[in-house]
């Protein structure tokens, strides 16, 4: 006999914050009518602002740097099959800001036929989007968290007893992160509690432990000279600085003299605006952790750029890197030192879970069968034995502050490193699942999650 | 015996690798663990990527064997299975119309010193 179905109409429910009158634009459809739908699974999204009463959006409002692009997506509380209702799109531009309609918590833009008798709650979930574009001209309405960004976050919209988690690290930690849509909904998905969670990329500075160590230590004294140096420097060299020397020096100068682990970060959810949150967690890699990171002749601070970006930037550039700094070659040793003073800075801003990435030990690419022509030291020569020595390097830092290591090398084994890790750091889908997994299981073990948010979020 | 040297395919995306340097000289013998060859492999050279996949190799020689002709020079990009080099166990053995085998070699990644701009 056929279960009995029955429509559910869904509103935006309830969704207020203090002093400020919250618009917002129409929907954006992630998935089209007659979709059935996951338990969670985000189905639209739309643009919203906090506007004081006049309409405006002050200099004082919350999410400073990222009102333009502060979004909300709606994800379905139960499992259903959706019914789009045809007024709650209006297309066009109507669609992407968020000065057109006002929030309505009784506005029902879809129902879901469910299963009579299940669970039927009477709203659509929420989850928040938000991230500083990394210039205004960098402006991509295309979807959600487009375009070029310093910072990309999003965060539970139906609680506020977050943990917020951030991730500082190499390009691998992009898809751990931020998922296969970009948007990080398999990670809140798969959260055990109510996350916040920040993903940094490192396109305009790679975050080794001494370079991020340096940049916490900065104040605005000592970035105002970093500023003066540089624009002294690219300005003052042989070559005329071209476009792509202009657009480089503008991330290179804001990532120096910015760090994400001071920054304001303001949350919206149910329960209103909340204070801005403290950061409980970051996950780093030690395969940000290179040879060799340049140090900075006359200022002494730390920098490191992948050679690919760099090689596609202008010679003005180039020659600023080459003039004004100088290689520094760094042993194991060197960067466990940086790590144990990261953790320490860390600790001191009040960050209570460190978790390192390690890195894959083997190359099937290698078949070894004498180290006679390595007259080095083998770690210094061959990749595969340096991270043999950065794995064993953090179990050793394990033992004397308190660091989580999140065992990728142990992951690519298990699952064949030739399918799901072929270079040693871009991983298949199945494996960033696998990490992600691992981490949430981490902070999950290290009570990460207060006990009133540990349970499922819907 | 004549011993081939062919680019053995060090990476299953990979299809070829730019000879950096050549490490050994015609008529020359090379004694076990000698560096041959050192490899760039590429991975981007298939695809656009953001951040290639850019490792280093060395190609070394696992038995010793003399060289007696080199097919590729520095700086050319060599397909995988293509032919590099032809040894012989000994150094004045004819090298038409005889036996041929693999030359036994090892491939490990290795990392570059740092390069300016």
């Amino acid at each position: 006999m056929a279960a009995l179905v029955t429509m559910l109409d869904l509103t935006l429910g309830p969704l207020t914050c203090d002093n400020f009158v919250i618009y917002r634009s129409g929907l954006r459809w992630l998935v089209s009518d007659g979709h059935v739908c996951r338990a969670g699974e985000p189905i639209a999204f739309c643009n919203i602002g906090l506007r004081s009463s006049d309409g405006k959006i002050r200099s004082t409002a919350p999410f400073p740097g990222e009102q333009t692009d502060l979004q909300l997506t709606l994800a379905a509380p139960m499992p259903g099959t959706l019914h789009q209702l045809p007024d709650a799109s209006r297309g066009g531009w109507l669609d992407q800001l968020d000065r057109y309609q006002h929030w309505s918590e009784r506005f029902v833009p879809g129902s879901l036929d469910i299963t009579a008798g299940a669970d039927n709650r009477s709203r659509w979930q929420l989850i928040f989007s938000a991230g500083e574009r990394m210039t205004e001209l960098a402006e991509d309405r295309s979807g959600r968290l487009t375009g070029w960004r310093r910072i990309r976050r999003a965060w539970h919209g139906e609680r506020s007893d977050h943990g917020t988690l951030v991730s500082l690290g190499t390009c691998e930690q992009n898809g751990i992160f931020l998922g296969e849509q970009h948007d990080f909904s398999e990670l809140l998905a798969a959260s055990p509690g109510s996350l916040h969670v920040i993903h940094v990329g490192d396109e305009n500075l790679v975050p080794a432990a001494g370079v991020l160590a340096d940049r916490m230590r900065r104040n605005v004294a000592t970035n105002a000279l970093l500023a003066a140096d540089m624009t002294q420097a690219v300005l003052g060299g042989p070559v005329t600085p071209g476009p792509a020397d202009w657009h480089y020096a503008g991330s290179a100068l804001s990532a120096l003299t910015r760090c994400p682990l001071s920054e304001r970060y303001d949350l919206l959810t149910r329960q209103g605006l909340s204070p801005p949150v403290a950061i409980n967690a970051v996950v780093l890699s030690v395969n940000a952790e290179p040879k060799v990171v340049l140090r900075h002749r006359k200022l002494g601070y730390r920098a490191y750029w992948h050679r690919f970006r760099v090689d596609t930037t202008g010679q003005a550039i180039r020659n600023w890197l080459n003039v004004s700094f100088e290689p520094l070659s760094r042993t194991i040793d060197d960067i466990q030192t940086d790590l144990r003073e990261l953790r320490k800075l860390l600790a001191e801003r009040g960050v209570k879970h460190v978790l390192i990435m390690n890195a894959l030990s083997t190359s099937g690419g290698e078949s070894i069968f004498t180290y006679a022509p390595f007259s080095q030291a083998l770690g210094d020569e061959l990749p595969s034995v340096r991270a043999k020595e950065l794995n064993l390097m953090l179990h050793d830092l394990a033992e004397e502050t308190d660091i989580a290591i999140v065992d990728v090398d142990s992951i690519a084994a298990g699952l064949g490193a030739a399918a799901h890790l072929p270079d040693g750091v871009h991983q298949s889908g199945p494996m960033q699942d696998e990490v992600r997994g691992e981490i949430l299981h981490i902070l999950e073990q290290r009570e990460f999650f207060a006990p009133a948010r540990a349970q499922t979020i819907s | 015996m004549l011993l081939e040297l062919s680019l053995p395919l060090i990476n299953p995306h990979m299809a070829h690798a730019r000879v950096d340097s050549i490490l050994v000289r015609p008529d020359k013998k090379i004694a076990v663990g000698q560096a041959i060859l050192e490899l760039t492999v590429d991975l981007s050279d298939q695809f656009p990527h953001d951040c290639p996949p850019v490792s280093y190799y060395r190609l070394c020689a696992s038995e010793a064997a003399w060289l007696r002709h080199l097919a590729i020079a520095a700086g050319d990009k060599v397909a995988v299975g293509a032919l590099v080099a032809t040894f012989s166990k000994t150094s004045d053995e004819a090298v038409e119309n005889c036996d041929r085998r693999a030359l036994r070699t090892t491939v490990v990644g290795v990392t570059r010193q740092w390069q300016p701009w």
